[in-house]
């Protein structure tokens, strides 16, 4: 769509007469769509585990994200229309947040954290690092995050991920490894392109103190104020 | 309406103020003078949310300073709105919403009634420090045909956006996107259409959203403002037209909570363009050519002499009460004929009874009501506004919304309860519910009664939505908005008994409770009032029986009468059976027509008198409530346009009938001395606001009005449908609805037209798959012969076994079927 001042009396007489009542997005109708059933279920799950039906929203969008690999918009008509919601509600939602996209992006997604912990212990070489492995645009991957050209990567400098202690970090399709070194980002993207689990001494669900697999971990259990000892 | 709130006493910049206890401060500040800035705050929209804090005040005793449009007063309260600290944070809040305004004023619509340019002049620091860049979007872009949006102007205030989603509730718009990327916008760039949407340019507090039809068109100081009231359809919204140049280039709400809430539809708004259209007949024309007054009156005079009482009138929804009081006297006193109806005819006894006053409800006791029936009408499109009302009745939580229809209604999504009925079954449903609510009244009182699947007929089904619905309605404690429409049609009278029986089963006859019919017609409750009715004159007085509708369209067609004098009224588009009605027209001897447009009905006409649009209107109307509402003429008549009222007291001066009436004030004083519930009313007393007649002492002289025959049971004889109104597999029964669009005013209006719809054929999903049929598809329904072809939209909430076409369309019209239940729907 062009602005209407840049457009010739005919031009915007054109455009007006191309937007049709019709096009105005209600609430679709779900019999009008073919909802793939996996995707239907777990957005209803999700609408039953909550007393607000809104707040399935997120867990809706992330369904439609990890079907489609982004939030499309077929699939956040669809998700609409399973909610019972207008498809605008979901995208002011789906906007909001960084984690949602609402636009294509690689399949293996890695944020690197460029916040003050990590930036001081070597983020910027990191994401470099990523960016150079993966084939995507470091001013980008910076800014709004890029994608690799096959499609495989995304890659996005994000903001404290809430893991300093292990800055430099990085999260890997939702999995966080760190500290890591450019070596790693090579590494990493290799075996994601291989099909095969990365950086599994580096992931910090793997580790002892995270409940990985250590058979002599013992469980800490919260104290009083609910916080951990 | 509410009860009388308590008052407290504040000290406001030193000024002592009084203010209802619960108000908020920037509203009580006004009290004494005081003017607070505020962006976001807009009562209408709902609570208020603190959003921009331009609204920031000390107040004594709490140290940080808090936002006025959020703050309830309290007794004793001490504010301070011009201290050092406030005038800092006011002249920072405005210095950051200007951090990425263009200030482009000079270019921009809002320019001179801009709230921020005035909050900017007043409460502003007056220079920025910002010297970065600013957002910057692509702009102006359409976001509807209607409306379009400057997002570098935009302060996000989210008026806009809180009013798509709390108050239409169609939630298209939305803000995109987070912190500086912020902007408001649709889902995938589509644009945003929905009924309502319009007075998202009015709310805006900037110029970020402008209307098509008014961009570049005037300057503050270039117009003038003239209040008046809708009549475009019954909702009756107060307005107020912006006029430049003798033209009114732009339609405004004039804020009346009692009516509309401060909101208008999007017909109101843009639907003035008709009134300079070229189209317009602007002067009398005679046998098909122009003519002067004088041979046209002499004509018409001539020939309605000759007809006599063989004459019949037909008044349109939008004569007013003056007009429509003239022309009843010009049939009843001057040719002696009683053949005078409205397209909003009801049976005059039922029509009496159902005006009583204890029985009316006011559109604010929707507000307070604990329970809102809905029954055969879809609010949005015949009194849209309402719909609005009892969305948010719906939302304050305080209402409990039942709907009944033939017809899937917009609500139904708001709603505890639906009974969907077949069409042509609302007087089996009504009466199937006035015996569930009468049996459980008795079962209160000790005494069983009987239950509604006693009720004769095939109603089982109507016997369980009944008690579904019964059992929401509070009694003494609810509102019931019901179509006018339900009394058409062989069952119409049986129906219209019932809802009366309803009524007084559920003790509507209290404050705060009652009915509210919706009339087709925007003024139909007053032109029934001042007499357009067959069998009573004004005031619903006892008149010698006269023709309806359908006796009439049959007298035409017979040749027992020569006459018909169409007021504002196409029937060919507009009523049951135009074929019919057409060939009626045709073979009247003559035709006399009012209208502003050519027509199908004015085709067939002999004369045609040029009609008023209702901008150049003096007169009153009757809101379907009872309120009496004034017409004020805001632009003079285009050519030689004359006013009905003269024209049609004019003519009874030539039959020799003096009516004395010279002026619509004198035409005013005639009704008030007719009508004995519009007694002594003048237009002062009308004033801007309206006035309810119910509320007024004369109500009680028309105690009788109310005075229903005891128990007076409903009569089930017309309850027993024709065999043709069973239901078989292939045989599919009709129902016919009034869509929003699909009217002439929309046809009139360039910049509505899109929004016309094209015929659609309404199935069931279940009887779409038996049939093979999907949505879209090209479709014929065939009745008796007849055609109309249309497209097929399933509806999950449909009925099985009930089609649904549109009427009045401008093609494909489905009252040129004939008035027929059963229809076959064909792939061609
Ligand atoms: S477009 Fe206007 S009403 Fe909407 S958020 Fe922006 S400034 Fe407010
Ligand atoms: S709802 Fe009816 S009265 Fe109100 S603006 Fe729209 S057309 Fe006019
Ligand atoms: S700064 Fe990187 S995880 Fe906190
Ligand atoms: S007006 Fe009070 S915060 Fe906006």
């Amino acid at each position: 769509m062009r602005p209407t001042d840049e457009l010739t009396a005919a031009e915007r007489r054109e455009l007006i007469a191309s937007m049709r009542p019709e096009d105005a997005e209600g609430v679709p109708a779900l019999g009008e769509l073919d909802v793939p059933a996996a995707l239907r279920e777990q957005i209803e799950t999700a609408m039953a585990r909550y007393p607000q039906l809104r707040s399935a929203a997120i867990p809706a969008l992330w369904a439609v994200q990890r079907h489609y690999g982004w939030c499309t918009p077929q699939g956040v008509r669809e998700a609409a229309a399973v909610m019972g919601v207008t498809p605008a509600y979901l995208e002011a939602v789906a906007t909001f947040y960084d984690l949602i996209a609402t636009s294509p992006i690689g399949r293996h997604r890695i944020l690197v954290c460029h916040n003050i912990s990590c930036w001081m212990n070597g983020a910027d070489e990191l994401l470099g690092a990523f960016c150079d492995a993966a084939g995507a645009d470091r001013d980008d991957a910076d800014q709004h995050g890029a994608s690799s050209a096959d499609g495989e990567f995304f890659v996005k400098g994000f903001e404290c991920l809430g893991a300093c202690d292990i800055a430099p970090m990085a999260s890997i399709d939702q999995r966080y490894y760190g500290p890591l070194e450019a070596a790693d980002a090579v590494a990493a993207i290799e075996a994601l392109r291989d099909g095969e689990e990365p950086l599994s001494d580096k992931a910090l669900a793997l580790r002892p103190a995270a409940g990985g697999p250590d058979p002599s971990a013992t469980e800490r259990a919260p104290d009083a104020e609910g916080h951990d000892a | 309406m509410s009860a009388e709130r308590s008052k407290v006493t504040l000290v406001v910049d030193g000024v002592e103020v009084t203010a209802d206890d619960g108000a908020m401060l920037v509203d009580a500040a006004k009290e004494g003078d005081v003017e607070i800035p505020v962006f976001c705050y807009e009562p209408k929209l709902g609570g208020p949310v603190g959003a921009c804090r331009m609204c920031l005040v000390e107040i004594e005793g709490i140290p940080k300073l808090q936002t006025a449009c959020s703050t309830p007063v309290r007794d004793g309260m001490v504010v301070y709105t011009r201290t050092d600290r406030v005038i800092e944070s006011q002249s920072a809040v405005v210095e950051f919403l200007l951090v990425n305004h263009p200030l482009d004023c000079p270019v921009c619509d809002k320019g001179g009634e801009c709230p921020l340019q005035d909050i900017a002049m007043g409460w502003g620091p007056g220079r920025s420090r910002m010297t970065e860049p600013k957002r910057h979007f692509r702009k102006p872009m359409p976001l509807s045909p209607l409306v379009r949006i400057d997002r570098e102007r935009c302060i996000l205030c989210y008026r806009c956006v809180r009013f798509s989603q709390d108050v239409a509730e169609d939630e298209q718009l939305q803000l995109l996107e987070r912190g500086a990327s912020s902007h408001v916008g649709t889902f995938d760039d589509h644009p945003y259409i929905a009924p309502f949407h319009g007075n998202i340019i009015e709310l805006c507090p900037v110029g970020a959203l402008t209307a098509e039809a008014y961009r570049f068109r005037a300057r503050p100081w270039d117009i003038e403002d003239s209040g008046s009231v809708c009549t475009l359809c019954p909702s009756q919204c107060n307005v107020m037209f912006t006029v430049r140049d003798e033209h009114v280039q732009r339609v405004l709400a004039r804020d009346n909570d009692d009516v509309d809430a401060g909101w208008l539809c999007d017909k109101g708004r843009f639907g003035f363009q008709m009134i300079t259209s070229e189209e317009r007949i602007v002067e009398p024309r005679v046998g098909g050519s122009r003519a002067g007054w004088e041979a046209a009156l002499d004509a018409v005079a001539e020939r309605l002499r000759s007809a006599g009482e063989r004459t019949a009138a037909i008044v349109g929804g939008q004569t007013s009460n003056e007009e429509g009081y003239l022309i009843q006297r010009l049939l009843r006193g001057a040719l002696g004929s009683a053949n005078i109806t409205s397209v909003d005819e009801l049976e005059a006894g039922l029509a009496r009874r159902l005006a009583a006053p204890e029985l009316g409800a006011a559109v604010p006791d929707l507000d307070a009501a604990e329970s809102i029936l809905v029954v055969g009408t879809d609010p949005l499109n015949s009194i849209p506004i309402l719909d609005l009302r009892i969305r948010r009745a719906i939302r304050q939580g305080r209402a409990r919304l039942v709907v009944a229809s033939e017809r899937p209604t917009a609500l139904d999504g708001g709603a505890e309860e639906t009974a969907r009925y077949a069409p042509g079954d609302a007087a089996g449903f009504l009466a199937a519910l006035a015996a569930e609510l009468g049996n459980r009244r008795q079962a209160g009182a000790g005494t069983p009664g009987r239950a509604a699947d006693e009720v004769p007929g095939d109603g089982s089904d109507w016997a369980e939505g009944a008690r579904r619905i019964a059992g929401e309605l509070r009694p003494g404690k609810t509102v019931i908005v019901y179509g006018e429409r339900l009394g058409r049609g062989p069952g119409g009278d049986s129906a219209l008994a019932s809802l009366l029986e309803c009524a007084r089963a559920l003790d509507l006859a209290t404050a705060g409770a009652g009915v509210i019919g919706v009339p087709e017609g925007a003024n139909g409750r007053g032109l029934r009032e001042v007499g357009c009715l067959p069998g009573a004159g004004p005031g619903f007085a006892e008149a010698p029986a006269g023709r309806g509708l359908d006796r009439i369209k049959q007298g035409l067609l017979d040749g027992e009468l020569d006459a018909v004098v169409l007021v504002h009224a196409d029937p060919i588009r507009n009523l049951p059976d135009g074929p019919g009605w057409a060939e009626a027209l045709r073979r009247a001897r003559t035709v006399i027509a009012v209208s502003a447009f050519d027509d199908a009905s004015t085709e067939t006409a002999d004369i045609v008198f040029p009609a008023e649009s209702y901008a150049e209107k003096e007169g009153t109307v009757t809101h379907p409530d009872g309120r009496l509402q004034r017409l004020r003429p805001a632009v003079p008549h285009p050519g030689n346009v004359h006013p009905i009222w003269q024209v049609l007291a004019e003519l009874g001066a030539r039959l020799g009938h003096e009516t004395g009436i010279g002026s619509v004030p004198e035409a005013v004083a005639t009704i008030a001395a007719e009508v004995p519930f519009y007694a002594g009313i003048t237009p002062e007393e009308i004033g801007g606001r309206g006035v309810r007649w119910q509320e007024r002492p004369a109500a009680s002289a028309v105690a009788e009005l109310a005075a229903v025959p005891p128990e007076q049971r409903t009569s089930r004889t017309n309850l027993d449908r024709d065999d043709s109104g069973t239901l078989t597999a292939d045989r599919l029964r009709l129902g016919t609805y009034p869509a929003l669009w699909a009217d002439e005013i929309t046809d009139r209006n360039v910049a509505l037209r899109f929004l016309a719809p094209a015929q659609t054929v309404e199935l069931a999903p279940s009887d779409g798959e038996r049939l093979g049929l999907a949505s879209g598809d090209e479709v014929e329904v065939r009745s008796n012969g007849t055609g109309v072809r249309a497209r097929v939209a399933l509806n999950e909430r449909m009925r099985p076994g009930a089609v649904f076409l549109i009427e009045a369309t401008a093609a494909e019209n489905a009252n040129a079927l004939p008035a027929e239940l059963n229809v076959e729907v064909i792939k061609p």
